[in-house]
This record gives structure tokens, sequence and C-alpha cells, in this order.
């Protein structure tokens, strides 16, 4: 049975969408044909997730055009919506109601409100089929999903949304948690869709899987479409190249790396240690990660969604526990101290800057001033009673070196800027004079000038002697800031590129886990700082 | 109040509801700007003196020493119930125990008082017992992970049992006559022809004002009830926080307890019911939103005040309690709808 | 990697795949089982009389508005995102007024007092869901609204505990012929329970309560299926009322408030999560009877009115904490799962 029987599967065109100040798509173009694998590719921010949430229904887009097998439409109503047209999607995390049965999971959705009459016997084959085409053969379907593995999870997603009849199946890092040989099964089963007549569309982190798979590749850079190619014309390079905005037309990498940073930058002296992990590892499956962190060091990580890199982070700030290895924070005398718990890792000096300010740093209601000083007043308080004139000193101060517009610091939080608010949260911890600074992508969403301002002060700190690990999503941001960029692909340290000569499209390789282009030093055990 | 889990980094557009705009409650600016700043605050002050002006014209007789004073007695009783409340809102909850409290303190005065048991023992005995019932109530609200609703809800159920069960088939008590002056409408205070209960009304204000501005757990309250998930990482105390703010709502309805017990004499462990619902009614009145994390004391002083004031001028009219209660749902349903609203849940994804 | 084989060397007695799921979707039963069993026994011993027909049907009668407004309770807290009823108790209240002093006195014949009653109760659940759902209010919030409103307008339209119901509905603690009366409202009770637990809808609501995120990104419509939710709850509690109304033979506008907070005991006592997305009907209806349960064995022991009080208030922790460590326990041992993929 074959469904080729239009001319074109999906075309967008145009397609834009914000997110308050920020811009998560400007002008998205994508055509997918019937009977293709179409691979999406693009770093973080390149509004990937974005364009997938427009195309299942979950969000709508501001402007653009959407044509669906000729259908011009504006926008799609809903997920319902969306698979009644015949576009399934497996989205990045793994969904599922964990109490529910893996067939109940599967057809989740698939019944109205009140339907009786469920068709039990067809449904069982109808799973037990999806289920062994996708190498799960045997798996109890009565059983909960949450006595399942990732790796069977994902897959009963993924038999979830091939169960519904589908012409377009969208899948986003959808063999993330997939071992070698169910992602064989899995192609082999998109292949055969193909030779139907079906489209899908993909998102991967891994290179190989994008060029062994895809018939053409569509390059997202900060939510506009850079270039469409047919994989066959497109080496590794000038995909890397496209992704990480270094290629000209003709794909030809440029070999000039991007602006470095100012000079005079204190280096030689390799500062007193100040963090130190032992065969760290974050995944069952992943590499032991063991390195050092000196002080005045700003040490960057990168990589794309969900490799590791916030884990990571999270392990440094003592908010989660590794699997194994150690985590050690040493004193100004030498002495080292485990890092057990969030609130120890507070009182060694590490400060963590959550990413999701909205959700995790900011206090809504509450005004600029109570927004800084929330973390302060544990310190300057004299029997509960509170030191308001110091702590408005150390706003004042504050607001001069991360040069914040100033203003009444009892306006609401909620009058700033979203770079203004950034520069508050990073204030918070900042103020406390910590050793080590951890932050979760501060700059995301935040406008130019803010950021140069940030930069300045994040140098000011290094060079007062603060230790910082900065995880980014903007490559050139670790490049110009920052002096190693450690690499994370699935949950293990690849590559440690030296921030000053190493390109964007290095750190984009080993993002993708490409070897063949990164200069990297092997992972093992990295000294951090010394020379870099 | 729902200690929500992080949800995922879409940085969403900021918030910019109406109550987000307004300066916070409880920073101190100079009074033009913040009477200025915007109307919803400066309604319920705009309310108290035009309430009374009204009821002055509508109640003859009403513009003299003897009602005013009365009028504040109410409003002290209630002010000082709803002290703790409006910190056990701004911390994101909510203390539904307090009636029960104020019953079982009432019940404890008359009682050991008639048995002849010495005041500051008395006094010690139920400061004591106000602070486990508002610790248990904090530790299992953390505890369980259930929203201090239920369990204050449960913790009136045992403690109005207990004074109920005390006071059982008991009519008579007693209680020092200094007690019974404090609240009554000739009482004085020393030369002043003024009841006591109006001036510990104002202490209390003044204390908690203070508190909630210039004492860390003040400020740790407002951020708790402001952002739970972010409270924690900005290293807030939140149990202790929420352990504190009961024990203080506990030790306000206890105080009240007592002055009921100089009002009446006689021991009465339903004497606190009405209050079950005109708490949070002052509160929400005087502008501080259920959600948390914003408003203050002194808002609720202003609610108490048009909550006294109104009780008296619809009283005649036929507004009683109960009519106050349902328009008090209908209320709490449209104010919170005007403030902060939850996700849609695609925005979660 | 724990993948699970099925038909290998499972012990003979769940070699039924039938029974095996069976007892695999009903172990939250397990707890308010076994105390339904001991409370029973203590009962009995308690007080001999206590399993005598004619004191059953009493019970029984008693009985129905614990357990209704339990199930009114359990729906909404089983959809999730810390969904509740607060208003379930002063809704049941209200019914009661709502018959005694409006419909009775302005004649409405008795066959169009229950749908009355139900669509009534249909209708305030309904805008209980649209303020949680669409308007996005908390669902506490929204229905402490909703409960002051209704313990207001309960008392605010009949102060004083009084009016008529009909005949045939002050007779449900007693018998209809040879059959008791509270038979029939079982039965009732179980078509209502199988209409609902048969079809698809348990499925959506434990799915959007287990993660509303899944069940939306799978097509559910997570919006329509709570105001559903909610209305189904006020329905339950409209019965509630009904049967109230029956057993105070008036109206009464004060008597159902304490039902919410016994609603809300019966379901920690029934094994459910107050986070949602586990549990049934099954367990609220369980729940209730424990509850009650609780109740007759005290006042057979003949302890003190008020004590009662404490105990219920007691019992209310002490059934969210046993909860709250189940939870833990099964938070623990899925991640302790996760962990092996």
């Amino acid at each position: 049975m074959t469904t080729v029987d239009v001319a074109s599967r999906l075309d967008i065109e145009d397609l834009s969408r914000s997110f308050g100040e920020t811009k998560a798509l400007r002008s998205a173009t994508l055509r997918v044909a019937p009977g293709e694998i179409h691979s999406l590719a693009g770093e973080n921010g390149s509004g990937k997730s974005t364009l997938i949430k427009i195309l299942s229904g979950v969000l709508r887009p501001d402007s653009g055009t959407l044509t669906w097998e000729g259908d011009v439409k504006r926008h799609l109503t809903s997920p319902s919506g969306a698979q009644a047209m015949g576009i399934s999607t497996v989205f990045q995390e793994t969904l599922f109601a964990p109490e529910m049965t893996v067939r109940d999971n599967i057809f989740l959705g698939t019944d109205g409100l009140f339907r009786y009459g469920r068709r039990k016997g067809a449904e069982l084959d109808t799973a037990r089929q999806a289920l062994s085409g996708l190498g799960l053969d045997g798996l109890d379907v009565d059983r909960p999903m949450w006595m399942l593995s990732l790796a069977e999870r994902q897959l009963v997603t993924i038999a979830r949304a091939i169960v519904r009849p589908w012409r377009l199946l969208v899948l986003d890092e959808s063999t993330s948690a997939l071992d070698a040989q169910q992602r064989d099964r899995l192609f082999d089963y998109l292949r055969q869709a193909r030779s139907e007549g079906k489209s899908v569309l993909f998102t991967s982190h891994r290179m190989d899987e994008v060029l062994g798979l895809a018939d053409r590749i569509t390059v997202l850079r900060q939510g506009t479409t850079v270039t469409t190619l047919a994989v066959g014309e497109a080496s590794r390079r000038g995909i890397l190249g496209h992704m990480s905005g270094r290629a000209d037309t003709a794909g030809i990498v440029s070999a000039a790396p991007a602006p470095r940073r100012e000079e005079g930058r204190p280096r030689d002296a390799a500062g007193t240690l100040v963090l130190h992990t032992e065969e760290l590892t974050l995944r069952p499956s992943s590499q032991p990660i063991s390195l050092e962190v000196r002080a005045g060091e700003i040490l960057g990580l990168a990589g794309l969604e969900g490799q590791g890199q916030v884990e990571f982070v999270e392990c440094l700030s003592g908010l989660r526990k590794p699997v194994s290895g150690q985590l050690a924070a040493f004193g100004a005398n030498g002495t080292a101290h485990p890092v057990r718990s969030y609130g120890g890792a507070n009182r060694l000096g590490i400060r963590y800057v959550p990413r999701d300010r909205r959700h995790e740093g900011l206090f809504g209601p509450l005004s600029v001033f109570d927004n800084f000083a929330v973390t302060l007043w544990g310190d300057f308080n004299r029997f509960g009673l509170l030191r308001r004139q110091q702590v408005k000193k150390r706003f004042a101060d504050f607001a001069e070196s991360s040069r914040l517009v100033s203003a009444s610091p009892g306006r609401a939080i909620s009058t700033l800027s979203g770079g203004n608010q950034q520069k508050i949260l990073l204030g918070r911890w900042i103020a406390m004079r910590p050793r080590v600074l951890v932050v979760n992508d501060p700059l995301r969403g935040v406008d130019a000038n803010t950021k140069e301002e940030l930069y300045g002060l994040f140098r000011r700190l290094a060079a007062d002697g603060v230790a910082i690990i900065y995880l980014s999503t903007e490559i050139t941001e670790l490049l110009t800031l920052t002096d190693q960029v450690a690499v994370f692909h699935e949950g293990s340290v690849v590559a440690m590129l030296p921030s000053q000569t190493s390109s964007d499209t290095d750190v984009v390789a080993a993002m993708f886990g490409d070897e063949h282009h990164a200069n990297p030093q092997r992972p093992g055990t990295h000294q951090a700082g010394a020379g870099g | 109040m729902t200690d929500s889990t992080p949800v995922a980094a879409t940085d969403g557009p900021p918030e910019t509801s109406r109550a987000a705009r307004q300066p916070v409650g409880g920073y101190p600016g100079n009074l033009t700007a913040v009477v200025a700043a915007n109307f919803t605050r400066a309604l319920p002050c705009i309310l108290v003196p035009v309430l009374f002006i009204l009821s002055v014209i509508f109640i003859p007789g009403y513009f003299s020493k003897a009602s005013i004073i009365s009028l504040l007695i109410l409003a002290s009783l209630l002010g000082l119930s709803s002290l703790g409340q409006t910190m056990t809102i701004i911390a994101g909850g909510i203390d539904l125990s307090i009636p029960a409290v104020i019953g079982l303190s009432d019940i404890i005065v008359t009682q050991l008082y008639y048995q002849r048991w010495s005041l500051p023992v008395i006094f010690l005995a139920i400061a004591a017992l106000a602070i486990l019932i508002g610790t248990i109530s904090a530790v299992a609200s953390v505890l369980l992970r259930v929203h201090s609703l239920i369990t204050t809800f449960g913790m009136s159920l045992i403690v109005s049992g207990v004074a109920l069960e005390w006071s059982n088939g008991a009519t008579s008590g007693a209680v020092p006559g200094w007690l019974t002056s404090s609240v009554s409408a000739i009482g004085k205070t020393g030369p002043v022809p003024v009841p006591a209960i109006i001036f510990v009304w104002a202490v209390a204000s003044v204390l908690a004002v203070f508190f909630m501005n210039r004492t860390r757990l003040g400020r740790e309250t407002y951020a708790l009830g402001a952002n739970a998930v972010a409270a924690r990482l900005a290293t807030v105390r939140s149990t202790w926080v929420q352990i504190v703010v009961f024990s203080i709502s506990a030790l306000c309805a206890a105080l009240v307890g007592i002055f009921f017990a100089g009002y009446s004499g006689i021991p009465d462990p339903t004497v606190g019911e009405p209050y079950f619902f005109l708490t949070i009614t002052a509160v929400m009145i005087g502008g501080t939103s259920l959600l948390g994390g914003r408003g203050g004391y002194l808002r609720t002083v202003t609610g108490a005040l048009i909550v006294a004031e109104l009780t008296t001028l619809l009283v005649g009219v036929g507004f009683n309690a109960s009519f106050q209660e349902l328009a008090l749902g209908i209320l709490v349903i449209l104010l919170t709808s005007s403030y902060g609203r939850e996700l849609k849940v695609a925005a979660k994804i | 990697m724990a993948s699970v084989l099925s038909g290998q060397a499972r012990p003979p007695a769940l070699s039924s795949p039938a029974v095996a799921r069976l007892v695999r979707r009903n172990t939250y039963l397990a707890v308010p089982l076994a105390l339904l069993i001991a409370l029973f026994i203590a009962n009995a011993i308690v007080q001999p009389q206590f399993l005598s027909q004619q004191s059953w049907a009493a019970s029984m009668a008693v009985l129905c508005p614990t357990v209704l407004t339990a199930m009114a309770v359990t729906l909404p807290i089983l959809s999730g995102n810390g969904g509740i009823d607060l208003s379930v108790g002063p809704l049941a209240g209200f019914i009661t007024v709502l018959i005694a002093a409006v419909l009775v006195p302005a004649g409405i014949s008795s066959q169009l007092i229950i749908p009355i009653v139900i669509v009534f109760g249909l209708l305030s659940g309904a805008l209980n869901g649209v303020l949680i759902a669409y308007v996005r209010l908390p669902a506490i919030i929204a229905t402490l609204g909703m409960y002051l409103f209704y313990e207001g307008l309960g008392t605010e339209v009949l102060p004083e505990a009084g009016g008529s119901v009909p005949v045939w509905l002050v007779k449900l603690d007693g018998s209809y012929g040879p059959i008791p009366a509270v038979w029939v409202v079982f039965a009732v009770i179980a078509v209502v329970w199988l209409l609902l637990t048969r079809g698809s809808y348990p499925r959506n609501l434990l799915s959007v309560g287990g993660d509303e995120r899944a069940a939306y990104t799978a097509g559910v419509n997570v919006s329509r299926l709570r105001v559903v939710t909610y209305a189904l709850g006020g329905a339950f509690a409209a019965l509630a009322g009904l049967m109230l109304a029956g057993l105070i033979q008036g109206g009464d506008g004060t008597v159902g408030p304490p039902y919410t907070i016994s609603a809300i005991t019966a379901v920690a006592l029934g094994g459910i999560s107050l986070a949602g997305g586990r549990g049934g009907l099954l367990g609220g209806a369980l729940g209730g009877v424990v509850l009650f349960l609780i109740q007759e064995l005290l006042t057979d022991a003949k302890v003190s009115v008020y004590s009662v009080s404490v105990v219920n208030g007691v019992v209310l922790i002490l059934a969210l904490a046993l909860n709250g460590t189940a939870e833990y326990l099964r938070r623990k041992s899925a991640a302790a799962k996760q962990g092996q993929g």
C-alpha cells in the first residue's frame, strides 16, 4: 500500500514564533516530500523544538503558512487535530503515564472520553505487532510503565505514534535512550515506511544517524532556515559549518575563528585548586569524568540538549547525586570537603544560578531589591534583624559593577527587562562572594548589550579568583568567554577544547560525537586551567 | 500554594498581571507615592472612612464614643485573629484552625482561672499549647506533602474536640476583672478611657509589620509564598518559616480566645466559629492575595476595619454572617481570577 | 535491562493473565480492604447488634452520604495536578436546603426532584471544572470559594433547619415493602459505577492524573476531561445531599461542611494518592466505609461525641501519613527500577 498521492507532504513557509522578548523562530522554511526521510538539524536555540511543537499542534505560530498535502492551514488546532491530519509526533521528553499499562499508554488519546466496547483482542494484536516491529518482542503489554527501562519507555512512546494512521512521523531525539540494535530496528521500520510513501521528519544529536538515515537535511540556525541539502551533496563539515554559521553558500567552512576575548587576562598563574571530580559518572552507560577546576578559571560546558551537561552542573551544585564517583571542594587552606547536598555545596562557597529564571529564580510578586537580597539575609542579620544598610550597599555595588539600569529597587521585578532580571538573579549569588559560581545558561534570552555588560562582569569575577563553571547553549559565547570548553555527548565529556584556538565548527562537531573534526584532547583525566 | 515541580525551560512571556506590577506590600516607600501608585491598594483605605460616614448617616446615634469604641473592639478581635492568618497566607498556605484555637484558649482561661491557677502560668500554658498546635500543623503539612488547608482543618477537628470535651457540661468559669474591662466599651487602660485590647492590637500591628519587613524570617515568608521552588534554591529555610508563621497564627488565636473569655466570662468553645471565614475575608479585602507572596499586615488592618464596619452597617439591613460568607466565596474566585493563573498544559511541555 | 517476558516461570495461581491484571490494577485497595475487615470484626465484637438485619439497613443509610461524598472527591483528586473539590460537603448541605425549602414548597412533583438535584450537581461541578481547567485557578482556591458560597447560601436560604421532604425520601433508612430502601440506592450507585468504569473514561482520567502532558500530546482533551470530572463529582455530591435530606428529614445548611473533610479522609484511607493518577472510585467508596466503621466503633464503645471529632482529625492526619509513606516507598522503588535502564 502506498500513500504517494500528493505532490508535497508538508510545506512550511516563513514560520515565526516568539515568547515574550525571545524570538524562537524567525523565518523557518521546510519542505517534506512524500516518501522521504528528512532531517531537521541545528544547535540549541535554533528553533527545532519550537518548530516541532507547532507541527504537532501544541503551539501556534505567530505568522507564516503551513501547507499539509496541498491544504493551506494557518495552524494546527491541537495535538489530536494534528493526529487526525496524519501527523504523529514523538517528543524529545519521553512522556507517559507511569501507573498505566504499556497498552494503555500506546492507545492513549485514541478514544474519546466515554467510548465503550473496546476491542481488546484487535488492540492487543496491533500493539504487539508495533512493539515487535521496534524490537520489543514479548514485552508484557499489561505491565505498568513505571516498571520499564528507559529504552523500553521510549520505544513505547514511539509505538504510540505509529499505531495511529500516520503519513508524517516526527521524531525529536527519539533514539536517545536506545541501544544500537534497537536503533537499527527502528531505522528499518522507517525505511520500510518510506518505501510505502510515508514521510519522516527527525532530529538527532548523532551525525552518523543524520547522514545515514536522511534523504535531505534542513539546517536551522537561530530560528531561520539556513539551507536544505540532499544528503549526497552534503559533507559532514559542510553541515556542521551551516549549523555553526561558519559556512558560506558553497558550504565551505571558514577557517577564521571568532573574535577572542580581551588580552591581558592573567592566565599563566595556575590558581589554587577549588573543585575536583574523581571518576564522576552521570549515567550508567557514560564515561567517568575526572577534572580539576582552579580559582580564576572559566570552564565552559557545551552539548546538545540532554547530553549530560545539565546533570553535571546539578552534581556540582549538590542538587543531584552522580551514579558513581566523587566530587570535592577545596577550602582556602587546601583541605578537601566532599559535596553531599545543596546546602552543603552552598556552605562550601559553591553557588548555583539555575537556568529557568521564571520558575527557579524569580520571585514574581517581589521587588527588585527583595529578589536580590533573598540570599543575603542569612549572612546579614543580627539575631534575625536585618542589616539593611549593608545589603543596600551590596546592591549598590552590584548595580554599579553590572551597569544595572538605575531604577528604584522598590520596583516590582516584573517591570524589568529580561536582561536586567537576569542581572539581579546573578547578583543574588555573586553578592555572596562565591568561591565557585556555577551558571546554567545565564544569558539565554538576554539582549546583546546586557550580554556584553555581563561578560565583563564574569571576567572581573574570574580575575578576582572566582572559579566559574559556565554552561551555555551558545558556542560563540563559550569560545569568547571561557578558557576551555568541555563538550558533552551521551553523558560523557568527549572533548576538552581550548577556547583560544578552537572554532565553532570544532565544538559543533564534538557535540555531534564527531571526532574527525574536533581538535580534542582525548577524554580522561583533564587538567583544567593550566596553560589552556 | 501547590508545590508544582519545575517545568521545562521555555522562558515564557514575563508575568505582567496587574498585581505583579504593583509595588510590593511591606516595602517602605513614601506615603503619597504609595497611595498614588495604584488604585487597588488605595481602595481599601478609602473604604474605611467612607463606610464610617455611611454608618453615621444610616445608623442613628452612631457617632458616639461608645459605638466607635465598640467598632474598634470588634476590629481588634478580628484584626488579631487575622494577624497570623495574613502571614500563613503570604507564605502560601492558610490556617483553618484559628476558630478552634480561639475556643480552646477561651475554655482554658475560664476553667483554670476558676480553679485558681495563677495567671502567668495559665498564659504560659496556653502559649506553649498554641506553639505546639502550630508546629504540628506546619510539620504535618511539610512531611505529608499536603496543603496546610487540609492539615490545619484536621488540627481544628482535634483541637475543637478537645475543647468541647474539656468544657463538657461546664457552665461556669471565671476571668479576672481587668480582662473583662480590656474588651469592654467602657473599659480603661490606666488613665486613658480606651479598652486595653485596642492598644494590644496597635502594638501587635507594629510588631507584625516590623517582623514582616525587618526580619530575615519575614522576608523568607514572602519568598516562600512567591515561589516555593526558587525559595528552596535560594537557601530559604522553608520548613522553619512555616513552623514560625503557623505558631504565630495559633498564638494570636489563643490571645483572641483570652480576650473572648474576658468578653463573656463563661466557657464557650464555639466562640471562634464565625472567625473561620472572617479572617480570610479581612485578609482578602485588605488586598493580600490568597496565592501568596504579596500583601502585608497593614492591609489586613484596613481589611479588619472594613469588615467590622460592614458587619455593623449591614447587620441592621439583614446582611448577616451567611450572606457575608457567600459573598466571600464569590470574592475569592473573582479576585484570584485577576491575579496569577496557572499555566496551560501546552506551556508545560 | 529489566525487560519482562510473559509466560515464563509464573506461579500457577497467577498464570491467568486476566487475574494478574486485575490484581495489579487494584493493589491500591490492599490497605482499605485490610482496614475494612479489621474494623468489621472490631465492630461485631464491641456491639453484637451490629450484625442484625435492622441495624444494617439503618447503618447503610447513614453510610451513604459519607461514601457518596468520598466518591465525589475521588474523581477530581484522580485527575491530578492538585485537583480536589472542597465544595462537596457544602453542596450536599445546600441540596438538602434546596429540596426542603425550595422544591417541595414550590410543589415540584416528586419525580422531578431527583433529576433536578442531579442536574444541579452536574452544573455546579462543571462550574468548578471550568474555573480550574479554563480560568486555571488553583483547585484549592476555586473550590474553597465554592465551599464558602454554598455554606453561606445554604444558611442564608434556610437559617434554621427545617422544611419538609417527600415521604419516599424519608423512608430511605427503612424499606419499600420487603426490600431495604438502601439496596435501591446501592443498585443505582452500582449502575453508575459500572457505566463510569467500563468505558474509556477511567483510562483517560488516570492518564491525565499520571502525566497531563503525556495525555495532552497523545491527543486527550485534558480541559474537557477535567470539566466532566468535576461535573461528575458534583453529581455524586448532589446524590449525597439527596440522601442526607432523607436522613435528617428536612433541610439544614450546616450539616454539609463536615462531609468535606470526611470525604478527604476517606480518600486517603482508600489508598488513593492525593497527587492523582492512581486509584479508583472503589477506593473512595471503601475509604468511606472504613471511616464510617471507625465512627461506628467509637459510638458503640460509648466514646464521647467530642472525642469522635478528635479521632476524625487524628485519622485524617494518620491516613495522610500512611499515604505519604506509601508514595515515598513507591517512588523510591520506581527510581531504582529506572536506574537499571
